[in-house]
C-alpha cells in the first residue's frame, strides 16, 4: 500500500517538475533575458540529449513488449464449433505425437479402440466368430499392409522406413512414424469394413480438423469456427451495470495502441539538442502533442445508445431464413467517433448472408443500418447488441450491451411431406396399419358364422338369400398404433459432420416434425421422449391438442435444445436417462429412436426395448465424416453398430443427410420391396 | 447464397481474410509518401533508407497485415527525417511536416491492421475510418502549428537554455505520466 503510494507520489513529484521546466522554457523563448543566469555549455547539453535519446529507445523497448489490446468483438457469423464423430481419436493422436502427453496411457486406448473396431470388421467380412478374428489380428494375417498388420501383431515387424521417408524426417518434414502406422491401419480397416471411403482416393487427408485445431491451440490464426469457451452470447445478455433504459455498460479497457509514441518525441528532441537543429525540436513538439492526445482519451459515454431490431418474420420454421435489420442511434448529445457494432447472434442462429458487424462514426441524432440474413433454429431467440465505442485517439474502449424487444419464435410447424412405414404393432384403436386380424375395415378378409351381436351391414346377404344362412363378412382391420418418438438427446448428437451444418439432434427434431405430421394424419397415436439429464415425456395421445403439445416441446424443451447442454445453464441431476422413459411408456408402444450412433448406448437401449416388447425403428442421421483418420474410423463404427443392430430385428434407416429424410426413406422402401 | 457456399466449403471467416482495411492503409501510405517526400529528398542515404521504409510498410498494409513491419517502416522514416534535420539542415517547416505525416502514417497504419482483424474488407468501415484518420490528422496540425508559432514569434535569437529546459520539461512529464 505504501510502496504503491510512493511510487504514485514519484511519478506525480515527476510530472510536476516536468510541466515546471516547460513552463519555464516556454518563458525563456519569450523573455530571453531570464535564461541570461545560466550558462549553456556541452557539459549541460549533452547529458540532456544523452538523457532524452536514452528515454526514448527506453519506451520502444516498452513498447515492444506490449500487445495492443482490444476488447474482444464475437464472431456470431462462423459456424459453431461442434465435433465430427472420431474428432476425440484426432486429439488423443495429437497430443500424443505434437505434445508429447499421455505416452503411457494414449497410445493404449488408441491401440484398443483401433482394435475393438478392427476385430468388428473383420468377423463381419470372413463371417468368422470373434475369436477367429482376434487370432487373425494377432497373427496380422488380416491385412496385406505390413505397417498396419504390425500395429496390433507382435509377430510381424514394421517395413523398416525408407530412405526418403529418413531424410524427409530429418528435415522435420515426415508424419511422426506412429502416426504414419495409425493410419495406415485405419485405412486398412476402412477397407476391411468394405466401405467406399471417398476422400482416401483423390487427395491426402487432414491430420486435425480446424475445430480442433482451434480449441488446442487458442489463439492461432485458425478462427474458421466459434469457440465454447469464448464469452458466450448468454453471459453478455447478463453482464454488465445498467446505465440508461436499455444500454448496460460492460468492460472498459485502455487499449496502449499509443504506447510508446513519446519515444519519436524525445529521441528527435535528443538528436536536435546535439544537432542544434531547431527543426527537430519543433518536430519534437509534434510528438508531445500526440502523447497528449493519447492521454486525453476517455471513456465514451454509451447511455445515449438506441437500437431498433426488426425481422421479415418472427415465427420462422426451423431453418427457414430470417432477414434481419438493426438500426442503432445515438440518441445521446455527444459524438461518438469510434463505434464497434456486433449484433450477437446466438449460435443457433446461423449467419448466411449479410453482416451482423459495423465500424462507424455517429454523431448526436444519427443512426447506422445493418442486415443480413439467418437460418433459425427451434427456440425462443433473444439477442443483444454490443456496441464498443472509444474516443478519436482510441486509447480507450468501453463496452455497452444494448437490448432490444425483438424475438423469434421458432416453432416445428408438423406438416406431412412424406408417409412412415412403420412396424406391425398396433393398439385397439382403429387405424391405418393393416392387421391380419379380420374385424371391420375396408379390405376383404374372410366369412365366417354369424354370431349374434355382429353389425347388420356386415352380414352377408347373398348367401342369406341363397341359402337362408347367415354369414358375416370380416374385413381386414386396420388399427393404429401407437408410437412413442424418442431422440438421443445427450451430448453425443451435438455432433456434425461438418461445423457450419446442423448437428445430428437439429436435423432429428427436424425430421422428427415431419414424420409426426404423417403418422397424426393416419391417426396414429403419438408420444415424444428424449433420453437426456433432464426428463422429457409427453405421453402417446392424438388431437389438436396434443399436436400443439407436441409442437411446444420440439420447440422449447431445455433436453432437445438446439444448443449444446454446456452451452445452457441448465442442470440437470446425473439420472439413468431412460429411466422416466420405461416407467412410462405404455405397453404396445412403438419406438421410433433418432440417434446418430455415435456411441453404444442407444444402441443397448433400442435392443432393449426391443427385446421388451416395443418394435424398434431407429432412423439415424449420418454425422461422419472422411476428412481425418479419425473421422474414418468413427464412420466404421457407427457402420458396424448398424449392422449389429439389423442382425437383432432392429430396423434402422441409415440416413445421409444429403438426401432428405423422405428420400432415404423412399429408397428404403423400395428395397425392401414394400 | 454465396455467403452460405463460400463460408461452408472454405470455411472462411464470413467477414473477410483479416487483412488490413484499404482506407487507412491507402491515408497511410500517402502519409508515408509525403514524409518521404519532405525529408528523405535532401539525404541520399536517407532516400535509400527511406525507401525501404516504405516498402516494409506496403507489404505489411496491403499483403500481410502485420504490426511489426509498419512500425519498422515508420521508424526507418523516422530515421530519415533526422538525418535530414541534421544532416542537410531542413527547413523547421518540412521537419514538422514530415514528423506529422509519419506519425499519421504510423496512427492509421496500425488502425488499419486492427479494423481489418476485427471487421476485415468486407466490412463497410470507410466512415469509422475517415474519423479517426481526421482526428489523428487535425490534433497533430494543431499541434505542429502551435510550435511553429512559437517558433516563429519568440522573440530574437532563440536562447538554447530554454531548448534544454523544454527538453528536461518533456523528460519529466514522460517518467511522470507512464503507465
Amino acid at each position: 500500500m505504501s510502496a504503491e503510494s510512493d511510487h504514485a507520489r514519484i511519478h506525480r513529484l515527476s510530472a510536476a517538475v516536468g510541466l515546471l521546466l516547460a513552463i519555464l522554457g516556454t518563458a525563456v523563448v519569450f523573455v530571453p533575458s531570464l535564461g541570461d543566469a545560466v550558462p549553456v555549455t556541452t557539459l549541460l547539453t549533452m547529458p540532456v540529449a544523452i538523457l532524452a535519446v536514452m528515454l526514448g529507445l527506453w519506451r520502444v523497448r516498452v513498447r515492444r513488449n506490449h500487445e495492443v489490446r482490444h476488447l474482444d468483438l464475437p464472431e456470431p457469423e462462423l459456424p459453431f464449433a461442434l465435433p465430427t464423430p472420431g474428432d476425440d481419436l484426432d486429439e488423443l493422436l495429437y497430443r500424443y505425437t505434437q505434445r508429447g502427453e499421455g505416452t503411457l496411457e494414449y497410445p493404449e486406448r488408441i491401440g484398443k479402440r483401433l482394435r475393438d473396431v478392427a476385430v468388428a470388421a473383420i468377423a463381419h467380412r470372413e463371417e468368422c466368430t470373434r475369436e477367429e478374428a482376434v487370432a487373425s489380428l494377432d497373427e496380422g494375417t488380416w491385412t496385406e499392409n505390413r505397417s498396419a498388420a504390425a500395429f496390433f501383431s507382435e509377430t510381424t515387424t514394421v517395413p523398416s522406413s525408407t530412405l526418403k521417408d529418413r531424410v524427409f524426417r530429418a528435415l522435420g518434414r515426415a508424419e511422426n512414424p506412429y502416426e504414419q502406422q495409425v493410419r495406415e491401419t485405419v485405412s486398412a480397416i476402412v477397407s476391411e469394413a468394405a466401405m467406399v471411403d471417398e476422400s482416401s482416393a483423390s487427395e491426402r487427408e487432414a491430420s486435425y480438423d480446424d475445430g480442433i485445431l482451434s480449441r488446442l491451440m487458442r489463439g492461432s490464426d485458425a478462427r474458421t469456427v466459434r469457440e465454447h469457451d469464448r464469452k458466450s452470447v448468454q453471459e453478455y445478455a447478463d453482464d454488465g451495470d445498467a446505465v440508461a433504459g436499455t444500454v448496460r455498460y460492460g468492460e472498459s479497457l485502455e487499449t496502449h495502441r499509443w504506447l510508446g509514441i513519446e519515444a519519436f518525441s524525445l529521441v528527435a528532441a535528443g538528436v536536435g539538442v546535439v544537432a542544434a537543429e531547431p527543426g527537430l525540436l519543433l518536430a519534437a513538439a509534434v510528438g508531445v502533442t500526440y502523447g497528449a492526445y493519447a492521454r486525453s482519451g476517455t471513456d465514451p459515454g454509451l447511455s445515449g445508445l438506441t437500437a431498433e431490431r426488426t425481422v421479415d418474420t418472427d415465427s420462422p420454421a426451423p431453418g427457414e431464413k430470417v432477414r434481419v435489420t438493426v438500426e442503432l442511434s445515438n440518441e445521446g448529445d455527444t459524438f461518438l467517433p469510434a463505434l464497434r457494432i456486433v449484433d450477437l447472434v446466438p449460435a443457433n442462429l446461423r449467419v448466411v448472408d449479410g453482416s451482423p458487424r459495423t465500424y462507424t462514426a455517429l454523431r448526436p441524432g444519427a443512426r447506422v443500418r445493418m442486415q443480413y440474413t439467418v437460418v433459425a433454429e427451434r427456440g425462443h431467440h433473444e439477442w443483444p447488441l454490443l456496441a464498443v465505442g472509444s474516443g478519436f485517439s482510441g486509447s480507450v474502449e468501453r463496452e455497452a450491451i444494448v437490448d432490444t424487444d425483438t424475438s423469434i419464435e421458432c416453432v416445428p410447424r408438423l406438416r406431412t411431406v412424406t408417409d412412415i412405414a412403420i412396424r406391425d404393432q398396433t393398439t385397439i384403436f382403429s387405424g391405418q396399419v393393416d392387421t391380419d386380424q379380420g374385424g371391420s375395415g375396408l379390405e376383404f378378409h374372410s366369412v365366417r358364422e354369424h354370431r349374434p351381436n355382429d353389425p347388420m351391414r356386415r352380414i352377408e346377404w347373398k348367401r342369406h338369400a341363397r341359402t337362408g344362412e347367415l354369414a358375416t363378412i370380416d374385413f381386414r382391420e386396420e388399427r393404429a398404433a401407437t408410437v412413442l418418438l424418442l431422440f438421443d438427446a445427450r451430448e453425443d448428437a451435438y455432433v456434425t459432420d461438418r461445423p457450419g451444418n446442423p448437428h445430428a439432434l437439429d436435423r432429428s427434431v427436424n425430421a422428427a416434425s415431419d414424420v409426426y405430421a404423417a403418422l397424426a394424419d393416419a391417426g396414429h397415436l403419438i408420444g415424444l421422449a428424449a433420453f437426456d439429464t433432464v426428463p422429457c415425456y409427453l405421453g402417446p395421445s392424438a388431437g389438436s391438442g396434443h399436436d400443439e403439445s407436441a409442437r411446444r416441446l420440439l420447440a422449447y424443451h431445455p433436453a432437445l435444445a438446439s444448443l449444446p447442454p454446456d452451452m445452457l445453464d441448465i442442470e440437470g441431476g446425473y439420472i439413468d436417462p431412460m429411466n422416466h422413459i420405461r416407467s412410462q411408456l405404455p405397453t404396445n408402444t412403438q419406438v421410433m429412436l433418432f440417434s446418430p450412433l455415435i456411441s453404444d448406448y442407444p444402441s443397448t437401449i433400442a435392443r432393449q426395448l426391443n427385446a421388451a416388447g416395443n418394435r424398434v425403428t431407429i432412423i439415424s442421421p449420418d454425422a461422419t465424416a472422411t476428412r481425418t483418420m479419425g473421422q474414418r474410423l468413427a464412420r466404421v463404427e457407427r457402420r458396424i453398430r448398424i449392422n449389429r443392430l439389423r442382425e437383432y430385428g432392429v430396423r434402422v434407416v441409415d440416413w445421409d443427410v444429403e438426401d432428405s429424410l423422405r428420400l432415404t426413406l423412399d429408397k428404403a422402401r423400395r428395397r425392401a420391396g414394400v | 447464397m454465396s455467403g452460405e457456399s463460400r463460408s461452408a466449403e472454405t470455411g472462411s471467416p464470413a467477414y473477410g481474410d483479416g487483412r488490413p482495411t484499404l482506407t487507412s492503409a491507402v491515408i497511410s501510405m500517402a502519409a508515408g509518401v509525403l514524409a518521404l517526400l519532405t525529408s528523405a529528398l535532401f539525404v541520399g542515404v536517407g532516400l535509400v533508407l527511406g525507401v525501404l521504409g516504405l516498402a516494409s510498410m506496403a507489404l505489411g498494409l496491403f499483403l500481410s497485415g502485420s504490426r511489426g513491419m509498419i512500425s519498422f517502416g515508420v521508424t526507418s522514416l523516422f530515421v530519415c527525417v533526422l538525418l535530414a534535420g541534421s544532416l542537410s539542415g531542413a527547413t523547421p517547416l518540412m521537419l514538422l511536416t514530415s514528423t506529422l505525416a509519419l506519425l499519421v502514417a504510423w496512427d492509421t497504419g496500425h488502425h488499419a491492421v486492427t479494423v481489418g482483424e476485427q471487421f476485415g474488407r468486407a466490412t463497410a468501415t470507410r466512415r469509422g475510418e475517415l474519423v479517426h484518420a481526421a482526428g489523428g490528422i487535425i490534433v497533430g496540425a494543431v499541434g505542429a502549428g502551435f510550435a511553429y508559432g512559437i517558433y516563429v514569434f519568440g522573440v530574437g535569437d532563440r536562447p538554447a537554455i530554454a531548448v534544454i529546459l523544454l527538453v528536461l520539461g518533456v523528460v519529466g512529464l514522460v517518467w511522470g505520466l507512464r503507465d
